[in-house]
């Protein structure tokens, strides 16, 4: 192409769209292998599980995934209060309260996996 | 907030009817009306027409309505061939060109509203004066720093086959008022037309000012907001794909970062 790079700024903007695609592509195989898990896991009982979890490879793949669905969810509801919230003050005060809810209910999963997996 | 109901003042109400006289083949149309010089409500009238009285667009239909019926009636048209995007309005559900939508293509009753979401000037016709400036924000004419050649500047068949597809829009804005996008952000989304237009100017080879234009739409709202719905090319009357050329845009967007 002609000169593409003359003012690159590097803008939040395809930052975004950017990590929404990589997120939405690392999430096929991970969400394909955690189905597959859980149907695998159908009959086990609470011991039987968290011995399949504490395996580091389960505990690796389990927190990528968490960490790629909640930051891909993430990305989407913005998008979602970006497009129908018009007024600036109420944008703000639902982004924020998004991001709280979203970084909450994430580290809260994934506080919960390395609980099991670090034994507890 | 997006607002999903329609004010008191803007509720439509049904209208009058016309009934055709001794006619054996007839289809009716439903128009929608409304008169700014009147505090009345927008409403339906109901104008049946002799088939076989009448040329096969719905053009035809409401030219007829116009001269025969009804001259109250207020719509824009001017090439009656596809060609200058006057004509563009809702009909059956769909935005398209009236001149060169088939009567006999719709089923039933015919209904035909103005371009969805935007103001109404009058009747079938929009207030087009927001997405025309948004068309002059992208400044599409061709940009050359070069000094100016003794005669044309050449392009390859490649190059020139790269603007197919785009060359043909005839800003009809069927597709931009087609896009929910668009509904809900059109004061800073530019919207499907006017960014396939953008591409147009991009893909250009003769134009040097590609950095520039990239740079203008590179944010979260002129260009971001298409979520590739897809409805812009699913209702372009001149089969072209406004979606494809945003995503064009995207891909550039990102190989500038690299």
């Amino acid at each position: 192409m002609k000169h593409l790079h003359q003012h690159s700024t590097g803008s939040e903007a395809v930052r975004h769209w950017w990590k929404q695609r990589l997120t939405a592509v690392i999430l096929v195989p991970l969400g394909i292998w955690f189905v597959v898990s859980l149907l695998t896991q159908v009959g086990s009982d609470y011991q039987q599980f968290v011995t399949w979890l504490r395996s580091p490879f389960i505990t690796a793949l389990m927190i990528g995934f968490l960490v790629s669905l909640f930051y891909h969810g993430y990305l989407g509801m913005q998008v979602v209060i970006e497009d129908y919230v018009s007024d600036l003050a109420r944008r703000a005060f639902w982004l924020i309260l998004l991001k709280l809810i979203w970084l909450g209910t994430g580290l809260l999963s994934i506080i919960a996996v390395l609980f099991v997996a670090l034994g507890g | 907030m997006a607002k999903f109901t329609l004010a008191a003042h803007a509720k439509v109400q049904s209208g009058k009817d016309f009934p055709a006289q001794g006619a054996q083949k007839t289809k009716k149309i439903k128009v929608y009306r409304w008169d700014p010089e009147t505090n009345q409500n927008p409403r339906v009238d109901s104008y049946e027409i002799d088939l076989d009285q009448c040329g096969p667009m719905v053009l035809d239909a409401l030219i007829k309505i116009k001269n025969e019926i009804d001259p109250t009636l207020t719509f824009r048209r001017s090439c009656r061939e596809g060609v200058c995007g006057s004509c563009a309005m809702n009909i059956d559900g769909t935005n398209t060109l009236a001149c060169t939508k088939y009567i006999q293509d719709v089923r039933g009753d015919i209904r035909v509203y103005p371009l969805p979401h935007m103001p109404v000037v009058k009747d079938l016709v929009p207030d087009l004066k927001g997405i025309y400036q948004q068309y002059q924000s992208i400044e599409p004419w061709l940009k050359n720093n070069q000094p100016a050649p003794n005669r044309e500047r050449l392009q390859t068949p490649e190059e020139r086959a790269r603007l197919d597809g785009l060359w043909e829009c005839i800003l009809c804005f069927s597709c931009s008022t087609s896009c929910p996008s668009y509904w809900w952000n059109g004061d800073r989304y530019l919207g499907p037309a006017v960014l396939l237009q953008a591409y147009r100017w991009i893909a250009d080879s003769r134009d040097t000012a590609t950095a520039d234009r990239l740079q203008q739409l590179e944010d979260p709202f002129k260009l971001y907001r298409c979520h590739t719905i897809m409805n812009c090319t699913k209702t372009c009357p001149k089969g072209l794909n406004p979606a494809k050329a945003i995503g064009e845009i995207k891909k550039l967007q990102m190989a500038r970062q690299l």
